[in-house]
C-alpha cells in the first residue's frame, strides 16, 4: 500500500463516518473505495479527489450535495450524500452506490440499440439540466462517467465523477475547460484562453451519443494525427506516436486534437454508419458543431429533438464490410455487397436461431438497404 | 412575471413565453415555438417523457405561471384524448414545481382577445411580433393565452 493511500485511509477513518470495505481502485486523479456510511446506514462509493486548490470544488465541496439532491429518486445524477475537505489537499465525496456498469463497459460489446442510445442521451441531458440549474458545469462527460442502472424497465443513466465540476458566476457565463479527457474537449476548450459553458457539456453529450450509436468515437488512435503532428513526432526522434514517452505523446495528441476540433466538425473524421437515420445524424451534428452559437443552447432543446425521433430498437452494427441487425420481432438481417452485381447491395434475412439466411431484397447503397430493413420492422 | 402560454394539439405544443404586464407585454425568445409530443410506442413512457421534458424546460426558462388553451369540442366530437392527457401532465408538472396552472377556455380567450388592442395599445402582431403575423396560426393562440396569464 502506498504512503499516500495509507494517509488517505487514515484521514477517512478520522472522519468517523465510514467503514471501508471492498476493492479499492486508484485512478490518475483520485482514489476510490467501496464503503459504508455509518450515520446514514447505507453503502456508498467514496471518491477522494485531488482538485485544483483554487477551484470551486475545493472551496465548497457541499455544493455537490445540494446540486445532486432530487425528490423521488428521479435524478440522472449519482446522488452525493456527503462531501467534505479531507486534510489540506483532498476532497472526499461519498456517492450513492449504483449497480451496473458504465456506458464504456457496455460499449465493449458493440453499439447500443439505437433507441436505448437515444434514451440514454436524454437521461444524461436531464442530469446536466439539473447541474446547470445549480450553475454548475460537469466538464467531463464521457462514457466512463455515465453509469447505467434500470428504472421503469428501461436503461436509466446516471452521471458520476464530479471531479471536474466548476461553478458558473451567472447564467450564460463560462469557465476554463478541463482537459482531463482530451478526446472529449470541445473546440472552445482548446482556445486560448480556454472557455467552457453549458453548450460545451452538450457537445460532449453529442460525442457520447455518436459513440453509443457507432460503438466508437469518430476519431481515435492516429486518425486525427495531421501532417504537423507527424513532423513533431519525427522532430522528437521517434518513428511513430507509440515511440514517444507518455507525456510527449499526450502533448502531441492534444495539439493535433486542438487543430482538428477547431477546423471542422469531429464527425467529419468518420462518416456516419448507413444505419444511422438522417434525423438522428442531424441531432448529433448540431450538438457537436464547432461553433457553440450553432449548437443546442440548452439541454431541453436537445431533449426536445431527441424525444420526437422514431427509431428501431434494434442492435445494428458494422461487421467487416457488412452490416448486421437483430430485430426484436425475431428476424436477423445481414446487408452485404452483392457478389453477382458489383455496386449493388443485398439484404438477407433469417428467423432468429436459424442458420440459413435467405435473399430478401436488393438496394443501391448500404443506406438504402438499412432503410428497407428498418421499415420492415 | 414570466408566463408560458401553451396551445396543445394532438401532435405537438405551440408555446410562447411572455413577461411584463398586460399593458406592456414582452415576447421572450425560445429555442422553438413548438415542441412535438414525445414518440414512444408505449403511451405510458411517452407521457413520462413529456413530464420530464416539461419539467426540465420550465425550470430552465424560469417560468412562473403556465396558461393552457383548454381542449374543447372538435369537429370529430369530444376533445382529443391525447390533448386531454397532455393537459393533465402540464397540471401535474406545474404542481410538482409549485407553479400556477390555468386552463383557458377558447371562448374566454376570444373574449379577452377583443380587449387586447384597448389594453396594450395595438394589435398582438404589432405589440409582440413587430407587425408580422404569427406563423403558424396556432402559435398566435399560444401567445394570446400567455398574455391572458399576465393579468391573472
Amino acid at each position: 500500500m502506498s504512503d499516500t493511500r495509507q494517509q488517505i485511509e487514515q484521514l477517512i477513518a478520522a472522519t468517523g463516518k465510514y467503514t471501508l470495505h471492498g476493492e479499492n481502485t486508484e485512478g490518475a486523479n483520485a482514489y476510490a473505495f467501496r464503503a459504508h456510511h455509518v450515520p446514514l446506514d447505507q453503502p456508498v462509493f467514496l471518491k477522494v479527489l485531488h482538485p485544483d486548490p483554487n477551484g470551486d470544488l475545493f472551496a465548497e465541496p457541499r455544493l455537490l450535495v445540494e446540486a445532486t439532491k432530487a425528490e423521488g429518486g428521479q435524478s440522472n445524477l449519482v446522488r452525493v450524500h456527503d462531501a467534505q475537505r479531507l486534510g489540506d489537499e483532498y476532497v472526499l465525496v461519498a456517492m450513492e452506490f449504483v449497480e451496473g456498469g458504465s456506458i464504456l463497459s457496455r460499449l465493449s460489446t458493440g453499439p447500443l440499440p439505437m433507441m436505448e442510445a437515444v434514451g440514454t442521451a436524454i437521461g444524461i441531458l436531464h442530469g446536466l439540466a439539473q447541474l446547470h440549474q445549480a450553475l454548475l458545469v460537469h466538464r467531463d462527460i464521457k462514457p466512463a462517467n455515465v453509469l447505467l442502472s434500470q428504472r421503469y424497465g428501461r436503461t436509466w443513466p446516471k452521471i458520476t465523477d464530479f471531479g471536474s465540476v466548476a461553478r458558473l458566476a451567472r447564467v450564460g457565463a463560462s469557465v476554463t475547460a478541463s482537459r482531463h479527457s482530451s478526446l472529449y474537449v470541445p473546440p472552445e476548450g482548446w482556445a486560448t484562453p480556454s472557455q467552457y459553458d453549458v453548450r460545451s457539456d452538450l457537445y460532449q453529450v453529442g460525442l457520447v451519443l455518436f459513440e453509443m450509436v457507432h460503438g466508437a468515437l469518430a476519431y481515435e488512435d492516429s486518425t486525427y494525427l495531421d501532417r504537423e503532428a507527424r513532423r513533431e513526432i519525427r522532430a522528437m526522434g521517434a518513428p511513430s506516436l507509440d515511440g514517444l514517452h507518455d507525456f510527449d505523446r499526450s502533448q502531441v495528441v492534444n495539439r493535433a486534437l486542438a487543430r482538428a476540433a477547431a477546423g471542422k466538425s469531429v464527425t467529419a473524421f468518420r462518416r456516419m454508419q448507413p444505419y444511422v437515420p438522417r434525423s438522428l445524424a442531424r441531432v448529433i451534428n448540431k450538438a457537436v458543431a464547432p461553433d457553440p452559437a450553432t449548437r443546442y443552447q440548452t439541454p431541453s432543446e436537445m431533449i426536445g429533438d431527441l424525444e420526437t425521433l422514431h427509431l428501431p430498437d434494434w442492435h445494428l452494427s458494422a461487421c467487416g464490410g457488412q452490416y448486421i441487425a437483430k430485430a426484436w420481432s425475431g428476424w436477423d438481417w445481414s446487408i452485404t455487397n452483392d457478389p453477382k452485381k458489383p455496386g449493388q447491395w443485398v439484404v438477407r434475412r433469417s428467423r432468429q436461431g436459424a442458420a440459413n439466411f435467405r435473399r430478401w431484397a436488393e438496394a443501391e447503397s448500404p443506406r438504402a438497404a438499412c432503410r428497407r430493413v428498418t421499415e420492415a420492422a | 412575471m414570466k408566463v408560458l402560454g401553451i396551445a396543445p394539439s394532438s401532435t405537438d405544443f405551440k408555446w410562447a413565453l411572455l413577461d411584463g404586464t398586460r399593458a406592456q407585454p414582452q415576447l421572450l425568445p425560445l429555442p422553438s415555438t413548438s415542441q412535438k409530443l414525445p414518440a414512444d410506442a408505449n403511451e405510458g413512457h411517452a407521457l413520462l417523457s413529456l413530464r420530464r421534458l416539461l419539467s426540465t424546460f420550465l425550470t430552465e426558462q424560469g417560468v412562473e405561471c403556465i396558461c393552457v388553451l383548454q381542449a374543447g369540442q372538435s369537429q370529430f366530437g369530444g376533445p382529443s384524448a391525447v390533448r386531454v392527457k397532455a393537459e393533465g401532465i402540464i397540471q401535474l408538472v406545474g404542481a410538482e414545481l409549485g407553479l400556477k396552472v390555468d386552463l383557458v377556455a377558447l371562448q374566454s380567450l376570444r373574449a379577452q382577445e377583443k380587449r387586447f388592442e384597448a389594453i396594450a395599445s395595438g394589435s398582438p402582431e404589432h405589440v409582440l411580433n413587430g407587425g408580422d403575423s404569427f406563423k403558424p396560426k396556432a402559435w398566435r393562440d399560444a401567445v394570446l393565452v400567455a398574455w391572458w396569464g399576465l393579468g391573472v
